[in-house]
């Protein structure tokens, strides 16, 4: 323990007074710069039996971002946002991918705004709220983009309506997500489609998480959102490597229907989030690997798959946040499910999921913490917490616990 | 009109139980993220500035009447000397002085604040007794700075007593600031020590000034609104 004695003795000797927010501006052209940094130390418990690697503790660079915004006279804006930390290591990692904006929206036209390029995609709540604005060191697994991507080049539409309390986003995407800068082209040759409306009340509602500024009227905002790719891949044609994602089911050669609702609520330092989502996935082929989780021991037929799979999941979060002593806490109960042919069907199946005497039953689910102390804006020190309450057997995460703690830096 | 109605209802229901400061009207503005008034000096016309660098004159139920050409960067503050309109640009840490019948730009002036680049002045009001401009930055420190007619620094000041101000406006000879977290209109003796305060149940307030008759007229940003308030009881 005594390296994270050593860390925290550090974070309190700093004196933080940032300053490095930069304004370039020449006429009508402006850009803002902006730098933000985060690093924390990792420590993992209780890890399955076979799992003696203690490669994952340590200390982490999470984050190093630059951010360009910019103005050009009334009618264009733009936005360039690079993430340093993950450009050696996972470039096009959903949940943290080393570019993380490269977009122009054209605001001339007062019916919609009209972004292009490679953003974040309009889908879901939490993927909306930067990393830096949330004192968790992780992300809900459902959000995190293990089921769906959460950046993608494409073009959106979108319309503030009703002082901003009614916001709709459309869009049409090359659905690939955060591999279709790298995957080459896509040989479906089919787009994504997302939509997504929200609501909030009795006023606009930004995308964060806690309530720092203690509104003395409860607020609420609810969004419902969905999304629809059909990429039937020409026979003898595949998609690019890693372009699946990390459980093969992010692109599928198929149909993929995914829809979510969000709620979130606040008032006087107390705030909520939840969100569900839920994805069905045809496939075209009976045996893809999404199909057939247990192949070649078990194969399941047509008639019990029918060729599709259901995925998705939830969480809840509760948070408060303290003016009187700058601090944030925060709880989060997460389920997920990514593949409901691994679980319930399954075992009714008659193939019963045991690993060392313990019989999976369905979703996986974790319970989690974070508390932040809160220096000056989204500079925090912020540590969190995880508590795996059950795996899946395609996702076996190997440790019951983990901790991070750490410090993030916004210039 | 609906969402007005609900916003009342929303008054009503949560302000009555704590005894806090009931607006008696409010109307929507179609100003997108407004973040200080104030009212000509006739109590005419309101001046409302915008966080997208926007300067708006309105009749007094907030209906635009006329749009500067002039955009800034991000416009905090907003006050009025006769015939002249001075604007916060905060990002920029400018002046803007602007002609009040036409909004034409007349002139910039910079003055230094080391602070991060949103956190220059978020209020700018001008004392009339002692023909001084005061600009005030928003978050800890606090920092008044005082000005003479023509924008050259006098004095400064660090102030104490909140956590954040969002604006910052004189009736009667008496400074009134606004704060967006404690929401409250916190009134100051001429130490500038604190006297009173106010409560306002409002999301978000960031704009604040008095008509001739004392009556409190306030620009919520996240509500994109204006509230009435009667005059405040000593």
């Amino acid at each position: 323990m005594k390296p994270l004695l050593y860390f925290i003795i550090f974070l309190n000797l700093l004196n933080v007074d940032s300053n490095a927010q930069v304004l370039l501006n020449s006429g009508k052209n402006e850009t803002t710069l902006d730098f933000r940094t985060a690093s924390f130390m990792q420590r993992r418990f209780d890890l399955d039996s076979g799992n003696v690697s203690r490669k994952k503790d340590g200390i982490f660079l999470r984050s190093f971002q630059t951010i360009f915004n910019g103005q050009q006279s009334d009618k264009f804006k733009y936005r360039f946002a690079f993430d340093f930390a993950s450009l050696l290591t996972k470039p096009n990692d959903p949940s943290a991918p080393a570019l993380l904006d490269a977009s122009a929206t054209y605001t001339g036209f007062s019916f919609c705004n009209i972004q292009f390029g490679y953003s974040k995609v309009p889908y879901s709540r939490q993927s909306q709220i930067a990393f830096f604005e949330s004192i968790y060191w992780n992300r809900p697994e459902i959000s995190n983009g293990i089921l769906f991507s959460r950046r993608d080049v494409g073009i959106t539409l979108s319309k503030k309506m009703l002082h901003k309390t009614i916001n709709v986003y459309a869009g049409i995407y090359n659905g690939l997500g955060e591999y279709t800068l790298s995957s080459g082209n896509d040989p479906s040759g089919k787009p994504e489609f997302i939509g997504r409306v929200d609501y909030s009340y009795p006023s606009r509602y930004k995308y964060t998480e806690m309530d720092y500024s203690h509104v003395p009227l409860p607020m609420f905002s609810l969004g419902l959102n969905g999304r629809y790719a059909n990429k039937s891949l020409p026979k003898g044609t595949s998609f690019a490597t890693l372009t699946n994602g990390e459980f093969g089911s992010n692109v599928i050669n198929g149909k993929k229907y995914t829809y979510g609702a969000d709620f979130s609520f606040q008032y006087k330092g107390f705030s909520m989030q939840a969100e569900i989502h839920q994805i069905k996935a045809i496939f075209n082929d009976s045996l893809d690997a999404n199909l057939q989780p247990y192949y070649p021991t078990n194969i399941l037929p047509v008639s019990f798959t029918k060729n599709q799979m259901f995925a998705g999941g939830y969480f809840i979060q509760l948070n408060y946040y303290s003016q009187k002593i700058n601090s944030a806490f925060s709880v989060r109960y997460e389920e997920l499910n990514l593949n409901d042919l691994v679980n319930g069907k399954v075992n009714g199946f008659g193939n019963q999921i045991i690993i060392d005497g313990v019989k999976y039953s369905g979703n996986a689910a974790r319970i989690g913490c974070a508390y932040a102390y809160r220096i000056k804006g989204n500079t925090m020190i912020k540590a969190s917490y995880l508590y795996q309450l059950r795996e899946e057997p395609i996702d076996m995460i190997g440790y019951k616990k983990q901790i991070r703690i750490g410090f993030q830096y916004v210039f | 009109m609906k969402f007005k109605i609900s916003v009342l209802i929303s008054f009503v229901f949560f302000q009555i139980s704590v005894g806090q400061l009931k607006p008696y009207e409010s109307h929507h503005i179609q100003i997108s993220e407004p973040s200080d008034i104030c009212l000509s000096d006739k109590d005419e016309n309101l001046f409302i500035v915008s966080d997208e660098g926007e300067l708006y004159k309105t009749d007094k139920l907030g209906k635009i009447i006329l749009k500067s050409k002039y955009k800034g960067n991000d416009f905090e503050g907003v006050c009025v000397k006769g015939n002249h309109v001075y604007v916060s640009d905060e990002s920029s840490r400018k002046i803007h002085e602007f002609d009040a019948n036409t909004l034409e730009h007349i002139s910039s002036k910079s003055i230094i604040l080391d602070e991060d680049l949103n956190a220059g002045f978020e209020s700018i009001t001008f004392n009339k007794k002692t023909n001084q401009f005061i600009l005030i930055s928003e978050k800890k420190p606090n920092v008044m700075i005082f000005c003479d007619e023509n924008l050259n620094v006098i004095n400064e000041l660090n102030l104490k007593i909140t956590s954040d101000i969002s604006a910052a406006n004189y009736y009667n000879q008496k400074l009134y600031i606004l704060s967006d977290e404690e929401h409250c209109i916190i009134e100051l003796d001429q130490d500038y020590k604190e006297v009173k305060r106010y409560s306002v149940n409002i999301i978000n307030p960031e704009g604040l000034c008095f008509d001739s008759q004392g009556n409190v007229i306030i620009v919520s940003d996240n509500m994109e609104s204006i509230f009435y308030y009667k005059k405040l009881e000593n």
